[in-house]
């Protein structure tokens, strides 16, 4: 297996903690920094781009749901894993909800850590990496620009994708035509472990069709296939 | 949030009730201003024809002394027969006394009726307050418990993972070893402020506190350092005091500790210790230049689950139970515990003081 490697911001006012994750990332190769104030992280977040963030919730300053809501806010997608000594259902739907990728639980198991920082890359990865090829999609007098999440619809009115919404998009149109079976879209999108309810994805597929669909109602675009996945296609098509 | 609705409706139950009261008493004492000025009146004005009846009485020829018996309230005035105005005046007085007593009742009433809001506002306040603080309790303890046991688990696991260099070795063993010290002190705390509550068995001896001090301050010097932190002790007295010894070694380790965790993420953080002599009582003086508090804060700090600020933003680490116990032990032994701080990032002061026991020669 090839090592991604990148730039990863460890922000927990656990020194002790930030300092062995610090130590155990760079032994995987990545360029690791380490923060331990709330309002530093937001400064160093602001000026520097990472390929992963790793927050704890409970900081001094600013809390780590407060950070990844005001990054999202100015439009940096760098993923988020939470870590964090709050383990109950209700703080793991707000880190979510926050704009968080992940969330694992302290104590937790370094090999798990490893694994899940390792999915993470994977997934910014392969997002990252169609960009190169093509990263603007042109269907049906919409436009997409999925490097910048920016696009416009048949209206002329520019759309902002979130990050979620964007990855869904990107999963659909690099096979266009085909069907999208939902566990591929929650693998890519979501990682192996927080998997949302089906009713999540459908929520996500019911947004990109206001965005660019002429009639969301009768969708000629973003199609729903029963039981199965999801399937995109640049022409027109009606429901069958 | 539900907490502050449900306070809310009270307040607007206690309003009501309590203007429905208001209304209640004004309504009796005017319901009793008209009754009893009805009754003055009527009876006033059947003694005037009591008067009359007595007179054309006297008129046919019944003697005086036998219209006197008949009505008590006729005297004789010039020849005519005339309402009594004692009687009068008897009416008069026992209307003003009946109104009275309702103003009086009334009042009183309603001063009860306040009082008794007033005692259940406070304790469903206080029960509250005592409730979300516990809350804050079980999520500080939860951090302060997770914390260190991820950091020792993370440690352990990277030993087993990696082939560790002599040198990395000890530097992950020195962290699991502080990680284990925080543990350790976390757990005494619970275990110190549980047994406060319920035992009072204490030993109590003669100590030099200036000793203790020299002690406790030895014990934190290596965290300090570590925490880039000057520590300056002034030890200006030898005097001896009277004290449990656990006790005192507790409260100097809880302070300082207090002062290093105040200053961790402060630039050029300073501790500063003193032990003196000061009219009759032997001090220690721990200032810091760290986050400090909120003056109105001061009493607070040494409540049980006490922690400023909120438990999302952890300002500092703690659980909210070691100046609580500082504050107990202080008291078993006759001292007092005191902080002060001119406010939010502006540094504090705790200061300790001791009855100071005369020593021979």
């Amino acid at each position: 297996m090839n090592r991604l490697t990148g730039k990863i911001l460890v922000v927990d006012d656990e020194i002790n903690l930030a300092e062995g994750i610090k130590e155990n990332l760079e032994a995987e190769g990545h360029d690791v920094t380490t923060v331990y104030h709330g309002l530093t992280a937001l400064e160093t977040i602001r000026h520097n781009a990472f390929d992963l963030i790793v927050l704890d919730v409970m900081l001094p300053g600013a809390d780590g749901f407060t950070i990844c809501e005001t990054m999202r806010a100015s439009g940096n997608n760098a993923p988020v894993l939470f870590l964090t000594a709050r383990g109950d259902a209700d703080d793991r739907v707000r880190g979510l909800e926050a704009g968080g990728d992940d969330y694992l639980c302290k104590p937790f198991h370094l090999k798990e850590f490893l694994a899940r920082v390792g999915a993470i890359m994977r997934r910014t990865r392969w997002y990252s990496l169609g960009l190169e090829t093509g990263s603007k999609l042109d269907f049906a007098g919409n436009q997409m620009d999925f490097r910048s999440f920016r696009g416009r619809d048949w209206n002329g009115i520019e759309q902002v994708l979130p990050h979620r919404e964007a990855m869904i998009f990107k999963v659909l149109a690099e096979s266009p035509g085909a069907v999208v079976p939902r566990e591929a879209i929650l693998e890519k999108v979501w990682g192996y472990d927080v998997y949302p309810s089906t009713r999540t994805i459908d929520n996500f597929i019911v947004r990109l069709r206001k965005r660019f669909e002429r009639t969301p109602e009768d969708p000629q675009h973003f199609h729903t296939v029963r039981g199965v996945g999801y399937r995109f296609t640049a022409e027109p098509e009606g429901e069958s | 949030m539900p907490k502050r609705s449900s306070t809310v409706v009270l307040q607007i139950v206690f309003l009501v009730i309590l203007l429905v009261s208001i209304g209640q008493v004004t309504w009796w004492i005017i319901d009793n201003l008209k009754y009893s000025a009805h009754v003055r009146d009527s009876v006033s004005a059947l003694y005037v024809r009591e008067a009359e009846v007595a007179n054309e009485l006297a008129d046919a020829g019944i003697s005086s002394a036998e219209l006197h018996d008949l009505f008590p309230h006729v005297v004789t005035d010039g020849g005519r027969l005339v309402v009594n105005q004692a009687a009068i005046d008897s009416l008069v007085t026992a209307r003003y006394h009946r109104v009275n007593r309702m103003g009086w009742e009334g009042t009183f009433f309603l001063v009860v009726l306040i009082c008794a809001m007033g005692v259940i506002a406070k304790a469903i306040r206080q029960d509250s307050m005592f409730r979300s603080r516990q809350r804050n309790f079980i999520a500080a303890v939860t951090h302060e418990l997770k914390s260190p046991l991820a950091s020792l688990q993370l440690a352990a696991e990277t030993l087993t993972l990696r082939e560790p260099t002599p040198d990395d070795f000890k530097r992950l063993t020195g962290r699991m070893m502080s990680d284990i010290a925080r543990l350790n002190g976390l757990v005494t705390n619970v275990l110190d402020a549980s047994r406060l509550e319920t035992e009072s068995v204490r030993t109590t001896g003669s100590i030099v506190l200036a000793d203790e001090l020299t002690g406790a301050v030895a014990e934190i010097r290596d965290r300090a350092r570590a925490a880039g932190l000057v520590l300056e002790l002034n030890n200006e007295t030898r005097a001896t005091i009277q004290a449990d010894p656990l006790g005192v070694r507790t409260v100097l380790r809880n302070v300082l500790d207090n002062a290093i965790k105040a200053t961790a993420a402060v630039d050029e953080g300073r501790i500063e210790i003193i032990a003196r002599d000061l009219e009759g009582q032997v001090q220690v003086v721990v200032s810091d230049n760290g986050i400090g508090f909120r003056p109105e804060e001061s009493k607070r700090l040494f409540e049980r689950f006490f922690r400023p600020g909120n438990e999302l933003r952890r300002e500092t680490q703690g659980t909210g139970l070691g100046l609580f116990i500082v504050k107990r032990l202080m008291e078993l032994d006759g001292g007092t515990a005191l902080a002060r701080s001119e406010g939010h990032g502006k540094g504090a002061a705790f200061v300790l003081s001791w009855p100071r026991v005369e020593t021979a020669g």
